[in-house]
């Protein structure tokens, strides 16, 4: 006879088990209220990506420049995918020709791109200053990639920047409504719920636990007091990780395979993704907002990167393409957005057969309430020593980070100060972009 | 540091630190070593298995390629059953140091082989040690040095930043200027970058020119160290973190000179340091201890720098792992006792259990991935995600630890997939003293079954040959109430022995060290 935990659960009272439910302590709990769901998706690109690779004019007088700049690592100009949209200052783009998938998404007006975005701490393009501030460790990958996730004044934060904006919105939910496909991550830290964090796969089986003994003895941990700072806090994370397991399994036991996702690792992730919005009303779950991180790897291409960065965003397209239509399947279309956010872009001057760190790049957004159509943001000079140039083809932003994050924040229906949640905002003319 | 350790439960927790865990019997030879804790070092000192030999036998025996599956195979025999723990242990400290991975490096034959650079120059000097990796194709490939070349104006090409960053931001001198007790160096308020992007640059062109060189097949050797074309290479002056290296020097020459400056660096004894403590011995170590093993680490006492067996001797022999001491709550001065101690990796609390059962594998000829740790483990070794390893150095889960300014990497990777994996495979593991087949590992849990009847008996055993004397009291009260409660209930012998053994190995007193 196979029991399942939930039995054990109930009937391991007597071996003195006590339940350490992981409730939302501190966060306002409010009823999950189907009209006002909404969801952020991020989807990191670890490594920079070469945004440059990713989306290229089509027009032949800035083709020809990104072509000169780029030489043998230059994407053909029959080769791009016309997206119908331009960048602000005029410039039509096309996606790489591994993209295809999406075209068809941007041609519903349900994507865009935030060209030349990255990480500054004030103006730099238009500012006329030469002694403009530049974020610290610029092009390096760790410390970047934190930049992103908690803002770009907020390095020191010990708080990410969709963790720091939840604890001020009133989140419903049993389990936590921030959720990371990919490994523990600074953007969903804040000070009451533990991320969520789990793979593809979600929840699973404790295969020792199929007896009330080891059960038993196993919950005994979970209720002790220990004078060691590790074994105490390890104890409470043992608690923890295995009643979300169980209520995670719980959750998803009602919601079977969806169709149409690559099985890829993002294809996976974003399948698993899609499932736990579907289900975000099961008793486990309750969440009127969700918050999902998940990544891909590879994307620190300083050698052989054609290949490579051509299979990547491949992997992206179809995977984000997939996650949309099944969005508008669920009728969510609108109330779920997806976004890419990666270290930094690469430099334009290759090395070899790859490119190095650089430091500007652009973001893809995904969903119904983007206002497609058109690009955000000017598509800047590529030309060596042009006012873009940080050194040797190193491209300075002229949107922010934190901007496009605010907007973000923003639409998820965040009521607090933007300027405190990014405090760089103070020194650009708007806070927010128009993209949602 | 300590010059001697006779006492049993301080050699059981010096074993925990410096071993993948005692074995039965290890304490008392400790104890009993001729010439004492340091015959015990030099011992060790002069102990050595390599790990590439032994994949390729693996392979040859078992008719397979010399693929990631026989360099997991060499790093489980050498792991759990090498005589050489102390040079095993700390070669696999600094695999999650100088991050090498299958993740975007070579495969079995070039990991094994860069981890043999690990195992070999575990205690030599810091710079034979830095120069050795820095050359050895597997990083070479990883960290894309291989192949970096000179600007080359006509094809608007660059030298290639990538090891040249992280060498000097992961390798050897971090990204802040510290004191030589681990604190930021100040300017007024604020931190002093190490280094500029600047800096990046000029390394990256003293260090052009290096490329893999040929096996006798004519491809590309993933074992022998990188040459260099000298054509690569850019002989012209350069300038790396206020240091002139003048034009026309060889590649060699650059990069001997590279390395000096880096073995040099004021960051450098103390960014190592810091490190190796927190994979060795506990998380949160004071300062007075970072300071301890920094001075060491600028002068062993013989006027030598970067001498890594007395780096490691003295901090596996700090007078604070004696005391149990470590930082106080927010980073104060004095010392807390509660803050003593780590999480243990969980590929070390694996092993652990593993050396204490005795565990061996059913297949002569090799050891098979049993546990599969990469999958289930959250780490496995060379295998991190990429060049930052498996945690970031200073994580804080949410909660104590982080309200109070302390730091516990190894909760990084305690999510809820890996706690469920890991405790599955440990599971597996109590399971198998019944498997038998090839691809399987087994130990004997005679001692056990005959012991189950008699609860003092079988506690004396666990606490000896499990915990080498370090069961908690309250640990040892609740399983031998267990015990004695399900004997009472005519409970059979398999249901008794595994539940002891799964409330053990799950407990925080087995998963935690201090």
């Amino acid at each position: 006879m196979k029991l399942s935990r939930r039995h054990f659960l109930k009937g391991t009272a007597a071996l003195g088990a006590t339940s350490v439910a992981p409730a939302l302590t501190g966060l306002n709990m409010a009823h999950a209220n189907q009209d006002d769901y909404k969801a952020l998706v991020c989807i990191f690109l670890f490594g920079g990506n070469d945004a440059y690779n990713m989306v290229i004019p089509t027009d032949d007088g800035a083709y020809q420049k990104y072509e000169q700049a780029r030489r043998n690592l230059a994407i053909a100009q029959s080769d791009l995918v016309p997206l119908n949209i331009a960048s602000d200052n005029g410039v039509k783009l096309g996606l790489h020709p591994a993209m295809q998938s999406l075209k068809s998404t941007f041609a519903e007006q349900n994507a865009t791109v935030i060209v030349n975005s990255g990480q500054l701490v004030e103006p730099i393009i238009g500012a006329n200053n030469p002694n403009s501030r530049v974020p610290d460790f610029l092009m390096a990958h760790n410390l970047q990639q934190t930049m992103w996730q908690s803002g770009a004044e907020n390095m020191n934060d010990k708080l990410g920047w969709a963790g720091r904006m939840v604890q001020d919105m009133n989140l419903s939910g049993s389990l936590s409504p921030l959720m990371s496909l990919n490994g523990e991550q600074k953007w969903l830290r804040n000070n009451h719920v533990e991320p969520l964090v789990m793979t593809s796969e979600g929840a699973g089986d404790y295969t020792g636990l199929n007896n009330s003994d080891r059960l038993g003895a196993m919950m005994r941990h979970f209720d002790e007091k220990y004078a060691n700072l590790y074994a105490d806090n390890y104890s409470t994370t043992m608690a923890s990780r295995y009643y979300e397991n169980d209520a995670l399994d719980d959750a998803l036991a009602s919601v079977g395979d969806l169709d149409g996702f690559p099985q890829t690792g993002l294809g996976n992730m974003l399948h698993t993704t899609a499932k736990l919005i579907k289900v975000r009303n099961a008793a486990s779950l309750q969440h009127n907002r969700q918050v999902f991180f998940v990544g891909l790897g590879g994307f620190d291409t300083h050698k052989d990167q054609a290949g490579t960065h051509a299979a990547l965003l491949g992997q992206v397209s179809d995977a984000l393409a997939a996650f949309y239509q099944e969005m508008k399947a669920q009728g969510l279309s609108d109330q779920v957005t997806a976004f890419t956010m990666s270290d930094f872009g690469r430099r334009i001057m290759a090395n070899d057969s790859g490119t190095d760190h650089g430091w500007a790049g652009h973001q893809l957004v995904v969903g119904g309430a983007v206002k497609g159509g058109r690009a955000y943001g000017n598509w800047p000079d590529l030309t060596p020593g042009s006012e873009y140039d940080y050194n040797n083809g190193r491209l300075i932003p002229e949107i922010a980070a934190d901007q496009v994050n605010a907007t973000l924040a923003n639409w998820f229906g965040y009521k607090g100060e933007l300027e405190v949640l990014f405090p760089s905002l103070k020194t650009f003319p708007q806070n927010t972009l128009g993209f949602l | 540091m300590v010059t001697t350790i006779n006492d049993p439960i301080q050699a059981a927790k010096f074993l925990y630190r410096s071993t993948f865990g005692p074995k039965n019997g290890d304490v008392e030879k400790l104890l009993d070593f001729d010439g004492g804790i340091d015959g015990w070092f030099e011992d060790q000192y002069a102990r050595q298995n390599l790990h590439l030999s032994l994949a390729r036998k693996v392979a040859d025996d078992t008719g397979t390629p010399l693929n990631e599956s026989a360099r997991m195979s060499a790093w489980w025999q050498r792991s759990l059953v090498g005589g050489d723990q102390l040079r095993q242990r700390v070669a696999y400290a600094l695999s999650q140091i100088f991050v090498v991975s299958n993740n975007g490096g070579p495969g079995g034959e070039g990991l094994a082989s860069y981890y043999d650079v690990l195992v070999r120059n575990a205690f030599e000097r810091f710079d034979v040690l830095l120069k050795a990796v820095t050359l050895h194709p597997a990083m070479g490939q990883f960290l894309t040095l291989a192949g970096s070349r000179a600007h080359d104006e006509q094809n608007n090409t660059y030298p290639d930043e990538n090891y040249a960053r992280e060498v000097m931001q992961l390798f050897s001198i971090g990204l802040w200027e510290l004191k030589i007790n681990g604190q930021p160096q100040l300017d007024g308020e604020k931190t002093k970058p190490a280094y500029t992007q600047q800096d990046v640059e000029e390394l990256a062109r003293v260090l052009t020119g290096w490329r893999k060189d040929k096996d006798s097949d004519g491809k590309d050797s993933n074992t022998k160290p990188m040459v260099n074309n000298a054509d690569w290479h850019d002989d012209g002056a350069k300038s790396v973190l206020g240091v002139d290296f003048p034009a026309g020097q060889s590649a060699e020459q650059d990069l001997d000179q590279a390395i000096k400056v880096l073995y040099e660096h004021p960051n450098t004894p103390v960014f190592i340091s810091r490190l190796l403590i927190q994979r060795l011995t506990i998380s949160n170590p004071r300062r007075s201890y970072i300071e301890r093993v920094a001075r060491i680490f600028i002068d062993d006492g013989q006027g030598v720098r970067g001498n890594m067996k007395a780096v490691i001797k003295a901090i596996l022999l700090d007078e604070d792992l004696i005391e149990g001491h470590a930082m106080a709550d927010y980073q104060g001065f004095g010392f807390s006792t509660r803050n003593f101690g780590k999480v243990k990796e969980p590929v070390i609390a694996m092993t652990n259990l593993c050396r204490a059962l005795n565990v061996k594998s059913n297949d002569p000829r090799r050891w098979w991935d049993f546990p599969g740790l990469q999958s289930n483990f959250g780490q496995a070794p060379l295998q991190a995600p990429s060049v930052f390893n498996f945690y970031e150095p200073d994580y804080a889960p949410k909660g104590e630890i982080a309200n109070k300014e302390l730091t516990a990497p190894e909760f990084n990777i305690h999510s809820m997939d890996s706690m469920r994996r890991i405790s599955n495979k440990m599971w597996g593991l109590i399971l198998s003293h019944r498997l038998t087949g090839v691809e399987q590992w087994t130990w004997d849990r005679s001692p056990l079954e005959n012991r189950v009847d008699k609860p003092e008996e079988y506690m004396a055993w666990i606490n000896e040959r499990i915990f080498f004397g370090l069961m908690s009291d309250e640990l040892h009260q609740y399983i031998e109430d267990l015990l004695i409660k399900m004997t009472e209930q005519n409970i059979g012998t398999d249901r008794r022995t595994f539940a002891t053994l799964f409330a053990i190995q799950c407990s925080p007193d087995f998963r935690c060290q201090e």
